[in-house]
């Protein structure tokens, strides 16, 4: 599929710096609550996060509950601004970014919620060409992918129904379709397992690693440890607020 | 048929189908408790302002009528000689005289009623008051002077007379219709405004009921244009379906007020329609207007929330 860049995108990946890591964190920090005085103490989300993910690789997300998880991947999908610190993704400083500019960083990143959030009044097939109804792109220039994909993922023939329609690994399929159908070059999934039996989270985590070697760079959130160590990737280890990067599973993973 | 439907499939037509909601499910559908209440006030509020359009329509034509209607006549009251015989001979001067189209004597009875109006005040028996001699008259508007070539002429056959150009009459029309546009021009722009805050403000609760559905869009890289511009899409549809309603719902009141005026109607009322049929243009434009302004109202609160929400 050939998809256009407008001018817009270019202009925003001109800034973009060649040979540098897909994402850079530097210094990170992220207070949810605006201060208000000098003598009120801050409460940090995340705390002095620096971390580097490069092109192609493969990375496990792990911690305690409310450690700062979703935070840090609120951070990486662009749903957050950090409070300071700076930070690249894909080469551009999003932090110092214009608003107008961060629809065309996240069209190079699929995201996959625990929750699916799926659109409930849109069908399976609409959920899937949402990231090409955004792009104003016509129909006639998405529906053969998006009905590929469907197949591939097993759901080709139930194209019209709606996510409420569908079991949960169904509908965990359908989100992991969405976040892959615009090829995206980071995938972002936070507890993709979490809603689905053992066996379909094999399955998912099987599609993660083939979609890997297609070169897209993976980035799971997860508390399955057993699958951490089984996948021997490197592992991003977050407690309260701060992060380190191992290159293969610690012996303590975090949490439970 | 289905061939010739699919020239539809092309993407020129693309953004006309949104509008109206064909193909294509929309991102940000409307919730039916809010949009329903929001239909019938904003139809309401088109159906006021279309009533003041109409209003001021028919006050200008009204005005313009009646004061055309003065400008073109006038009368002249013969004071002395007050014979039957001079009569007639000024009768013949004023006929002849530039600028005079037509001419008659007021009939006795038409005389009478005049003075009736004010006889009933001061409780006299009409038969024994003096009937005026009075000459109507009808005037060629394209010649001007004629007034004064009136006055001359019979002044100078030897007639004591007073003129009545009913000007006093007509600038009070014209003092009056001015007031009664103003007024109902201020009450439109009102309804405007009016239509205009509570779209925005609808708007603005749509978003952030759909708070989640927008966040989504944006994740998959929704710019706010495309956010805003499917907000804009539905109210804009909301309101030409709220304009049509509205426009309906004050054709059929006008047109009913026309029928009661026209069964209980006087000579003077019934005599010139101060709405035509071509008004028509008032009720067609205004579910256009509605669906822009509720286009235009609904963008702006969009951009403004947006950049709120996430």
């Amino acid at each position: 599929m050939k998809q256009k860049i407008s001018q817009s995108e270019r202009d925003i990946f001109k800034q973009a710096q060649p040979n540098r890591p897909l994402v850079w964190f530097n210094n990170v920090y992220l207070n949810y609550n605006k201060v208000k005085s000098e003598n009120e103490p801050a409460s940090f989300a995340l705390k002095n996060v620096s971390l580097e993910l490069q092109k192609g690789g493969f990375y496990f997300l792990t911690g305690p509950s409310g450690a700062g998880k979703s935070t840090l991947l609120k951070l990486m999908y662009l749903a957050l601004r950090p409070t300071g610190g700076n930070i690249e993704m894909f080469g551009v400083d999003v932090a110092g970014a214009s608003r107008d500019s961060l629809p065309q960083l996240r069209r190079k990143i699929g995201v996959v919620f625990q929750d699916f959030r799926l659109l409930p009044h849109l069908s399976v097939f609409d959920n899937l060409a949402l990231p090409f109804r955004v792009r104003n792109m016509h129909p006639s220039k998405y529906e053969d992918d998006v009905k590929e994909l469907l197949g591939w993922v097993g759901l080709g023939k139930r194209m019209s129904a709606l996510p409420e329609t569908l079991s949960g690994g169904e509908q965990q399929r359908v989100a992991i379709a969405r976040a892959v159908v615009g090829k995206p070059q980071l995938i972002i999934a936070d507890e993709p397992t979490g809603n689905v039996d053992p066996d379909m989270g094999s399955r998912l985590i099987r599609l993660f690693i083939e979609l890997n070697k297609l070169g897209t760079t993976i980035v799971i959130a997860t508390h399955d440890h057993e699958m951490v160590r089984r996948a021997g990737a490197p592992v991003l280890r977050i407690d309260k607020g701060k992060v380190e990067q191992f290159n293969t599973p610690p012996e303590n993973l975090g949490g439970s | 048929m289905g061939e010739f439907l699919k020239i539809f499939d092309a993407p020129i037509f693309l953004p006309i189908k949104r509008l109206f909601g064909i193909g294509e499910t929309p991102l940000l559908p409307a919730d039916d408790r809010q949009a329903r209440p929001l239909t019938i006030v904003v139809a309401i509020m088109c159906a006021l302002g279309c009533l003041a359009a109409l209003t001021a329509r028919a006050g200008f034509r009204a005005a313009e009528t009646w004061t055309s209607d003065l400008k073109s006549a006038m009368t002249v009251l013969v004071d002395s000689p007050r014979d039957e015989a001079s009569l007639n001979r000024a009768l013949i001067i004023v006929q002849k005289t530039p600028g005079v189209k037509a001419a008659n004597i007021m009939d006795k009875e038409k005389a009478k009623k005049l003075l009736r109006n004010y006889g009933a005040n001061i409780g006299v028996l009409i038969d024994e008051l003096p009937l005026p001699n009075i000459i109507e008259v009808g005037l060629d508007r394209k010649i001007e002077g004629t007034e004064d070539n009136l006055q001359k002429n019979l002044s100078g056959a030897g007639f004591k007379i007073e003129i009545d150009d009913h000007s006093r009459y007509s600038g009070e029309i014209i003092k009056t219709s001015a007031v009664l546009r103003g007024f109902a021009i201020m009450a439109l722009l009102s309804l405007i405004v009016a239509a205009i805050t509570t779209i925005g403000f609808a708007a603005r609760a749509a978003l952030e009921s759909r708070r989640d559905s927008v966040e989504i869009l944006h994740l998959v890289g929704a710019e706010d244009a495309f956010v805003a511009r499917e907000v804009q899409i539905r109210f804009m549809r909301l309101g030409l379906v709220s304009g049509a309603y509205g426009s309906l719902a004050a054709g059929v009141m006008v047109f009913t007020g026309i029928l009661i005026m026209k069964i209980g109607a006087s000579a003077l009322t019934s005599s010139n329609d101060i709405l035509k049929f071509y008004d028509i243009w008032i009720l067609i434009l205004a579910p256009i207007l509605t669906a822009f302004a509720a286009s235009f109202a609904a963008r702006i609160a969009a951009r403004q929330t947006l950049k709120e929400l996430v």
